[in-house]
């Protein structure tokens, strides 16, 4: 027993203590560590991030920290969510997006902008010495090309999104990118600014005897300043002339200084009582509905005020953490008052737990093990080493998956980033439950290199779902928002996807031992290990049915027909048609073992083109699922899976060792 | 005779022959989704799965084949006679049974949506109200009294008439009016032009014949129509999308013919009294749509909403919300929206074949499962004792 815990104890920290680095930043940076110095050493201190991490924005329709807003906007422009400063600190999104909206200089100096293909800054002309051909750039860097950039991205952006090259596709993304920082950056420009409010005399008389300068004091004293706007008629001509140029110098400066907080921080809950799924306010919105004197604007005018001391107040940590604490406080409150607040905490430590890298860890520890396990068979240890590992991933992935559902009130599935999770993990599942019922090491490796695979294709498409939507859990369209048959049919059919990948990949492991000669003696393994696919296929016959039919089934609830020869429709009816082929096959004795295996590698490619290759035919009324970018895997999948049949075939025609066991 | 019986007996009951069909399914279905990206979805579905036979046109290759309707019979035939009759009646297939069972159940939902049922569209403004509904792609030859008011008796030829007047001129004559009318040449897709084209004049217009849309709502039938009474003829091309009638004088009275998308009567009729668009805040993503409605049967009257996943259903028929416009209205414009009307006598079948095959599939993969864990506990033992 004391073994089993030092084991679990070990792994634990395999899992927990080795995350990747923006996990292990953002652990770090709660934990004590400074998280950044930057320009003389400054840092962010932990309760900063913390508070500023848990501060609510509406973004994508729906409301969410402004961490996973700050992940999403780094993951997209740096493809990964932390950034070395020049400093050589490496620093996570919070305090990147923190730098951004209080010192937009030092941001700028950031090497955050991935660029994939040098042609690109090439033609801009800011191509730098010592640069790979795919590499990151700071703002500063791209400042001087951004006209070029611009220009060519406009010319891009009217260009079909299929007919766009590579190159015009990349100059659209960076343009997108570089645009949205300077965005973030000027932000809080108004905060920063001085209002011409002493520029004649009306203005002199409102605001006269303050102090400041800035669009708070302009807001406070609103009233009278539309008092005088709409007196302006009454003045001697001279003195309306003064008092109207006064007036459009200083709309035009509040409209430059506004311009950048369109779509950027949306952090006003609306009133208590306006409706619900109200929009939330942004900060230029703010402004303007303060200065309309309408309720929405002036119960935000404190926030505001607050924001624009904290522009003053980065030099002074601990004035910046007291007064971000009162705005971190007068936001939550006008959220929470509303029920929007309430997945803000876990949302925050979802992120930070980071569930999916340290699954991967665990997937890709438990396959080396195995790997171990070949060379040293009888040792308990490496066999207790493996099922930690695999059920410690399979618990994280889990408990992610379960996070997700509780966050977003919804099924495990509703887009295609939630699929890769969820068949991984239901894939595992099965492949763990084999092997616990015939014990031969075969499932679990498999459920090793699945769980591995899996996950590492998820961070990869989790990238793909930051660019396209900006985060991997978005708003649904009206039609998909239904948790009924998100639940029933969306579940049932990827678990049938989940079970013919696991088919295949045990196919796989029968065909290539066998072709390769291992362990050909043990015939009762490789018996076992058809049945396994057989079994598994019959798994999946049963939830590609029922889904399918499920499917079918919403559609006539939804539109009206039962079946509409769809892509997506057919893709899962294909599934289903080749797996009942391969159980008639096998009953009608036109198949054995080694025909089972060939025809269930062929079935995975069958799923991997209802997952995914439906989806780049671009036709279709399922149209969540368009895809770009994944056609070259997914031809890279088909050409090796005919690799491996092909092969099988030849192995099965020529080779002796195929022959004897005819 | 005894012998050839046999034979097919033995045919339609074996598993080489649903393996066979199974493949040819596999292989429509595969090659019916990848031309949908040039073909469209309607040209395949008559392709391919509307069909007894087609030719596939495999890079260049053609390649003969059985269409689904075909397969999808043989499939049947060979469900009843290999999955039902023939099969042994033993604790063990009882599983396979009930999912055959439940696979018949569903095609003969699809076999009674295909012969038995109709659909179209009913597009309301605010305030309007209709008790008809507009099929997507039937399209129909309308005759009535231009001058009547209140109830329109109408003379009314059909789709199927319709396209065999492509092949050759129909002359259809009705008590309703005074003059017989000839329809000839109609063209699923087509235009009135006055360029030169294979089809005759009728007056400075020709019928100028189009490729047919990859979306069948899409296409703009057309056909020549002439009205021919005991003192002359007159012609006229009537096309798809005019919304006035072809107005003509016979005797003392004005009669108004015109070709428009197949019109169905609803039991009772439906007011539109608001349209709701949402949106998830701060996008253009939509999160909800729907109607209220008034029902109205006679003068009773009764509210109903529609919306996304939930639509009304009642006489036989099932009101779903489909779509809105205009696409480009602003705030305050008035808009309309639109709802598909299925009438169909299976519309539940397919959920109870989904239970059948489900609880089928379940009780015949259990039995297997049983068996496997059975004889691993037993390999085990063997190894231990071993």
């Amino acid at each position: 027993m004391r073994r089993w815990v030092v084991l679990a104890v070990v792994c634990v920290a395999f899992f927990g203590g080795r995350a990747r680095s923006a996990g292990m930043e953002i652990v770090g940076a709660l934990g004590g560590m400074p998280t950044q110095r930057g320009d003389e050493g400054f840092a962010w201190t932990e309760e900063t991030l913390e508070l500023a991490s848990t501060i609510a924005v509406q973004h994508g329709g729906r409301v969410k920290p402004l961490s996973t807003f700050a992940g999403f906007q780094l993951l997209r422009m740096n493809g990964k969510r932390s950034l070395n400063t020049p400093d050589g600190v490496r620093i996570g999104p919070m305090a990147w997006m923190l730098d951004c909206l209080f010192r937009p200089d030092v941001a700028r100096g950031y090497e955050c902008f991935r660029v994939q293909n040098d042609e690109v800054v090439t033609a801009m002309g800011v191509r730098a010495e010592g640069k790979r051909k795919s590499d990151r750039y700071s703002y500063a860097q791209l400042k001087p090309g951004l006209e070029r950039l611009f220009a060519k991205a406009d010319a891009a952006h009217g260009v079909e999104s299929k007919e766009r090259s590579l190159d015009q596709t990349q100059a659209l993304e960076l343009a997108t990118n570089v645009r949205d920082f300077e965005r973030l950056c000027g932000t809080l420009n108004f905060a920063r600014a001085e209002l011409p409010l002493g520029a004649s005399p009306g203005l002199v008389a409102i605001f006269g005897e303050s102090r400041r300068s800035g669009i708070v004091v302009l807001l406070e004293g609103a009233a009278e300043l539309r008092q005088l706007w709409i007196d302006l008629d009454a003045l001697p001509d001279a003195q309306r002339e003064v008092e109207q140029s006064a007036a459009a110098e200083l709309s035009s400066r509040i409209d430059v200084l506004l311009e950048p907080t369109e779509h950027t921080l949306v952090l006003f809950a609306p009133p208590a009582a306006a409706a619900e799924n109200s929009e939330w306010l942004g900060i230029g919105e703010v402004v303007m509905r303060t200065f309309a004197d309408e309720a929405a604007g002036l119960e935000s005018l404190d926030a505001l005020g607050i924001l624009e001391e904290l522009t003053g107040l980065h030099g002074d940590p601990e004035g910046f953490e007291a007064r971000l604490a009162a705005l971190h406080g007068v936001l939550r409150e006008r959220a929470a008052v509303r029920g929007e607040y309430d997945q803000i905490p876990l949302e925050v430590r979802f992120y930070r737990g980071d569930f999916f890298y340290r699954s991967l860890m665990g997937f890709v520890l438990a396959f080396l093990l195995c790997c171990v396990s070949w060379m040293a068979p009888k040792s308990v240890w490496v066999v207790r080493g493996i099922w930690a590992s695999l059920l410690g991933a399979t618990g994280l992935a889990v408990l992610g998956i379960v996070l997700r559902c509780i966050i977003r009130a919804r099924p495990p599935v509703s887009t295609l980033y939630e699929t890769i999770l969820f068949i991984t993990v239901v894939s595992v599942i099965v492949a763990i439950a084999i092997e616990a019922m015939n014990r031969r090491r075969i499932a679990v490796v498999v459920a090793a290199a699945l769980g591995s695979a899996g996950m590492f294709l998820s961070m990869k498409y989790e990238l793909k779902e930051a660019a396209s939507a900006g985060d991997t859990m978005p708003s649904l369209v009206a039609v998909l928002d239904t948790n009924f048959w998100l639940a029933t049919h969306v579940t049932t059919v990827t678990m049938g996807y989940a079970a013919g990948l696991l088919a295949s990949a045990l196919a796989h492991v029968w065909l290539l031992g066998r072709m390769f000669g291992v362990r050909n003696e043990d015939k009762a393994g490789y018996k076992s290990l058809s049945r396994m696919v057989y079994g598994v296929i019959c798994f999946g016959l049963l939830f590609s049915v029922v889904g399918t039919i499920l499917g079918g089934v919403w559609a006539n609830y939804s539109w009206g027909r039962f079946w509409g020869w769809d892509p997506k429709e057919n893709g899962a009816l294909l599934i289903c048609i080749f797996e009942i082929l391969i159980l008639h096959a096998r009953m009608g004795g036109y198949i054995r073992d080694f025909g089972l295996c060939v025809m269930s590698v062929i079935g995975g490619v069958v799923v991997v083109f209802s997952w995914w290759g439906v989806n780049l035919l671009g036709v279709g009324l399922h149209s969540y699922g368009f895809t770009s970018g994944v056609a070259m895997i997914l031809m890279s999948v088909y050409g090796a899976e005919a690799f491996v049949v092909l092969m099988a075939g030849a192995w099965k025609l020529w080779s002796p060792s195929a022959r004897i066991t005819r | 005779m005894k012998g050839v019986g046999a034979f097919l007996w033995r045919l339609s009951v074996s598993y080489g022959t649903v393996c066979v069909l199974l493949g040819f399914l596999f292989l429509l279905t595969l090659f019916g989704t990848l031309e949908q990206v040039s073909d469209g979805l309607y040209a395949v579905q008559k392709k391919y799965f509307e069909s007894w036979f087609l030719i596939h046109d495999l890079g260049g290759v053609p390649i003969p084949l059985p269409g689904g309707v075909l397969v999808m019979s043989l499939l049947a035939l060979n469900l009843v006679c290999g999955g039902l009759v023939r099969i042994r009646k033993v604790k063990a297939t009882v599983g396979i049974m009930v999912i055959h069972v439940g696979i018949l159940i569903l095609f003969a939902a699809g076999l009674v949506k295909m012969t038995a049922s109709d659909d179209g569209y009913l597009r309301l403004y605010e305030g309007e109200e209709s008790e008809e509904y507009v099929s997507y792609y039937l399209w129909e030859v309308v005759v009535f009294d231009a001058d009547s008011e209140g109830e329109v008796a109408e003379f009314v030829v059909s789709d199927e008439q319709l396209r065999r007047t492509s092949e050759e001129p129909l002359r259809v004559s009705h008590a309703l009016v005074p003059f017989e009318l000839e329809l000839r040449h109609f063209r699923g897709n087509a235009r009135p032009t006055r360029e030169e084209v294979a089809l005759p004049l009728a007056g400075d217009w020709r019928l100028s014949t189009l490729e047919l849309e990859e979306e069948a709502e899409a296409n703009i039938a057309g056909v020549y129509a002439t009205v021919r009474t005991s003192s002359g003829e007159e012609t006229a091309i009537l096309w798809g999308i005019s919304d006035r009638p072809w107005v003509t004088d016979v005797g003392e009275r004005r009669w108004a013919v015109v070709l428009r998308h197949k019109r169905y009567r609803m039991p009772f009729g439906i007011h539109l009294d608001e349209f709701t668009k949402l949106e998830h805040p701060g996008t253009d993503i939509p999160s909800e749509f729907s109607s209220d409605v008034t029902q109205l049967f006679g003068n009773e009257r009764r509210a109903v909403l529609i919306r996304m996943n939930e639509p009304l259903r009642d006489g036989g028929l099932v009101l779903f919300q489909s779509s809105w416009g205009p696409p480009n209205a602003r705030e305050g414009d008035r808009l309309f929206s639109v709802f598909s009307v299925v009438r169909n006598p299976s519309d539940h079948w397919p959920l109870y074949a989904c239970i059948v095959i489900g609880v089928g599939l379940l009780i015949a993969f259990t039995q297997k499962l049983r068996r496997y864990v059975s004889a691993q506990n037993a390999a085990r033992a063997e190894e231990a004792g071993a």
